[in-house]
């Protein structure tokens, strides 16, 4: 008999970066590990609240607005040591939009201060003059695909070491020149995905959320393997995405 | 002379459009007015006896400008109005050149326009409007406009820009901190009455906390009576020192009492109040404070997200120096408008049309029917344009109080399969989860499963409502606005 599996989540800024319906995210994670019977919590981590690196298995950070990505980017260089920490010790971050920004070394707005992210990966961001808006399709190195819905003006460039999380079949993704969309880039024990695509991301992309459960819970648990789930109306709404038009 | 060609042009499209039979909320005879003369909208505007009135804000301008519309009509002014609810500036224009005599004349007391937030600024250019009235401000269409910050950038501008009277909606932070340097009336909600269910009075812990405070597991049981609400908390902090607004009260989204622990700036103390808030399945009953005195107001209207269009239309009023006694009544017999909490008859069956469109509006609809214990629901969503081509906001939208439900939901649209997951990971039973893609199928179904004690509730994104309206009509039943 092995000891019950448990999940342990941690939404970082959840009352400021809380558009584009980055609640589905944390739904999809919830209740994709409910599912399964592992005991799954989510924790809220605001502004300037204390949090231990060894407590959380999943990070998840969403997409704000500009006057508020400020303000995260403040505290959370103020955070920069504990997770890093977090990630070397095996935790998994999910950011999406403008979290995926402040994990690179910057982000340069066109007029005003250039904006310090907390270098998690070798990739800066530089705000573009179009806003690249509409539905995306990314195909991963696996072969497997991602759908979702892009809205950003910043245009984010990887170091040459770093993996991005697929490559654009429609859409723009990172920047709308190099057909690169996010990152997947182990670092220490850990890894970090960063996206711009929302929609939500993880609902119509099990294969995808169940990727990250699963690194999730092999931060504090032995080999686990995921029991399937009946995925047919996951399934029908991702192909359906994947005929979109951008 | 070029007003006069440009009013007859104007006045020619708009007839052959209706010949034929086109959608509401044409642009096209705006357009070509425009063209012959730009100045037509502000030579027409001028002609307003007692002045030109705006509605703004993310939700509730149709309802709200009918509801004022409904007063000015018990006053006995003449209006002209964008009731058809084409609200952009080419629209407007298309309202006046059709309320306009064909020399050019315009014989009203008021000119009465919804506006839509970002053309706002547009309109005010041109029209000296008197006053602004903004409603909220949700997030909603955030890929067209980009962000919340610059729709209340777009409004403010809209209001100073002529110095205009401002009616706010002081529970909303977005909106009470807008034109400071102009003359400003404010509306809110005091309280609700204890034996409602919506809203939650002291829930300042779910103001306070995020969408999930470590939900065990998502067992439909314990969650659904939790705070649903909370989800929905839309972005509030202090626009003077960015500290996040702690809240006494919170009615839905970002409504609510809110103060400044930081800097001691908070909600303003409401000109206008409602208080003793009573909701119904298919009305409201609230008392209207005003100068000291309260007054009953009957609201032919569900939802809490109504009573605050009826304050809203009340303030308004108020401000223009009607009397209560004629407000209330404008507002005790207003006629619905198509798709907004418009109750109609298809095939001997009772139905709500309720438009959705974001994230607030969405989850106080879905209150509503939920509410009504003999309710049955059909969800229609569409990603064209018009509805916003992203459909995130469905997550964040409050459909778990669906699970109190417990009866099949249709869902259709271009989008019924992100709706119906939705559903899903909301805990509904996915046996209760019914997907017919095509909108007029779905409705029949809705109909022919229906008893004829219940009320089907229809809750459509924009273009699912144009096309709900030609459906409908093609099931012989008579709707306004057709």
């Amino acid at each position: 008999m092995s000891e019950p599996l448990t999940l342990r989540i941690a939404h970082l800024y959840a009352h400021f970066l809380n558009i584009y319906g980055d609640r589905g995210n944390l739904i999809t994670l919830l209740q994709r590990s409910a599912w399964r019977g592992i005991g799954v919590t989510v924790d809220p981590i605001g502004l300037n609240e204390d949090f231990d690196p060894a407590m959380f298995d999943i990070y998840f950070i969403g997409g704000g607005q500009d006057k508020q990505q400020q303000i995260i980017a403040a505290d959370l260089n103020c955070r920069r040591k504990k997770l890093h920490e977090a990630v070397n010790g095996g935790s998994v971050i999910l950011a999406v939009c403008g979290g995926y920004q402040l994990l690179g070394h910057y982000y340069r707005p066109a007029s005003g201060d250039e904006l310090a992210g907390i270098s998690l990966i070798d990739a800066w961001t530089v705000a573009g003059s179009r806003r690249m808006i509409g539905n995306v399709v990314v195909r991963r190195p696996d072969g497997s695909t991602l759908v979702g819905f892009e809205n950003h003006s910043g245009r984010t460039f990887l170091g040459k070491d770093v993996e991005p999380l697929g490559r654009v079949i429609t859409g723009n993704g990172n920047n709308g020149d190099d057909h690169l969309e996010g990152t997947a880039q182990a670092v220490g024990r850990g890894k970090v995905f960063g996206t711009y695509l929302h929609g939500s991301l993880l609902p119509k992309n099990p294969i995808f959320a169940d990727e990250l459960i699963a690194l999730g819970l092999a931060r504090r648990h032995n080999s686990v393997k995921l029991p399937p789930l009946d995925d047919a109306l996951e399934n029908e709404a991702h192909e359906r995405a994947l005929r979109l038009r951008a | 002379m070029a007003d006069t060609l440009a009013i007859i042009a104007g006045k020619l499209s708009a007839r052959a459009i209706r010949a034929v039979g086109a959608g509401l909320g044409s642009n096209l005879p705006g357009r070509i007015s425009r063209a012959i003369s730009p100045r037509v909208l502000a030579n027409l505007a001028r002609q307003s006896r007692k002045g030109v009135l705006a509605v703004s804000g993310t939700n509730g301008k149709s309802t709200t400008t009918g509801l004022v519309s409904s007063i000015l009509r018990h006053a006995g002014c003449k209006i002209a109005h964008n009731r058809q609810g084409a609200n952009l500036v080419t629209g407007i224009t298309a309202s006046l050149v059709d309320s306009a005599d064909w020399c050019g004349n315009l014989d009203v007391d008021y000119c009465l326009f919804e506006i839509d937030e970002a053309a706002l600024p547009i309109v005010a250019k041109e029209v000296p409007i008197s006053v602004v009235l903004v409603t909220n401000l949700f997030r909603d269409q955030l890929d067209r406009f980009g962000e919340l910050d610059t729709t209340a950038l777009l409004i403010g501008r809209g209001i100073t820009c002529n110095k205009s009277k401002a009616v706010l909606n002081a529970d909303d932070p977005n909106v009470a901190q807008l034109g400071a340097d102009c003359e400003r009336l404010f509306y809110g909600i005091e309280s609700l009455s204890p034996d409602n269910s919506s809203g939650s009075p002291h829930a300042s812990e779910a103001a306070e906390t995020s969408s999930f405070k470590t939900v065990q597991s998502p067992d439909p049981a314990t969650e659904a009576s939790g705070t649903p609400e909370a989800g929905v908390q839309e972005l509030a902090y202090c626009p003077t020192c960015s500290a996040e607004y702690v809240y006494s009260i919170t009615f839905y989204g970002q409504l609510g009492h809110y103060a400044c622990k930081s800097c001691g700036s908070q909600r303003p103390v409401p000109d206008i109040s409602g208080s003793d808030v009573h909701l119904h399945p298919s009305s409201s009953t609230f008392a209207l404070g005003y100068k000291g005195k309260s007054y009953a107001v009957s609201l032919p209207l569900p939802g809490l997200f109504n009573v605050y269009n009826a304050l809203a239309a009340a303030s308004l009023c108020f401000s223009l120096g009607l009397s209560a006694d004629v407000i209330c009544a404008g507002l005790t017999d207003y006629s619905t408008l198509f798709g907004r909490s418009e109750r109609v008859t298809i095939l001997e069956r009772a139905v709500w049309i309720q438009l959705i469109k974001n994230p607030a509006g969405a989850s106080q609809a879905v209150r509503a029917a939920v509410r009504d214990p003999h309710s049955r629901i059909l969800i229609a969503i569409n990603d064209n344009t018009a509805d916003g081509r992203d459909v995130s906001w469905l997550w964040d939208a409050e459909f778990e109080l669906l699970r109190a439900h417990d009866k099949p939901i249709i869902v259709t649209g271009q989008r019924c399969y992100d709706m119906a997951l939705r559903l899903k990971y909301a805990a509904i039973p996915q046996g209760n989860i019914t997907i017919i893609p095509e909108l007029d199928r779905a409705l029949q179904a809705g109909l022919d499963t229906m008893r004829s004690d219940e009320t089907l509730w229809v809750l459509p994104t924009y273009t699912c409502l144009l096309d709900l309206q030609k459906i409908t009509r093609s099931m012989g039943s008579t709707l306004s606005g057709t």
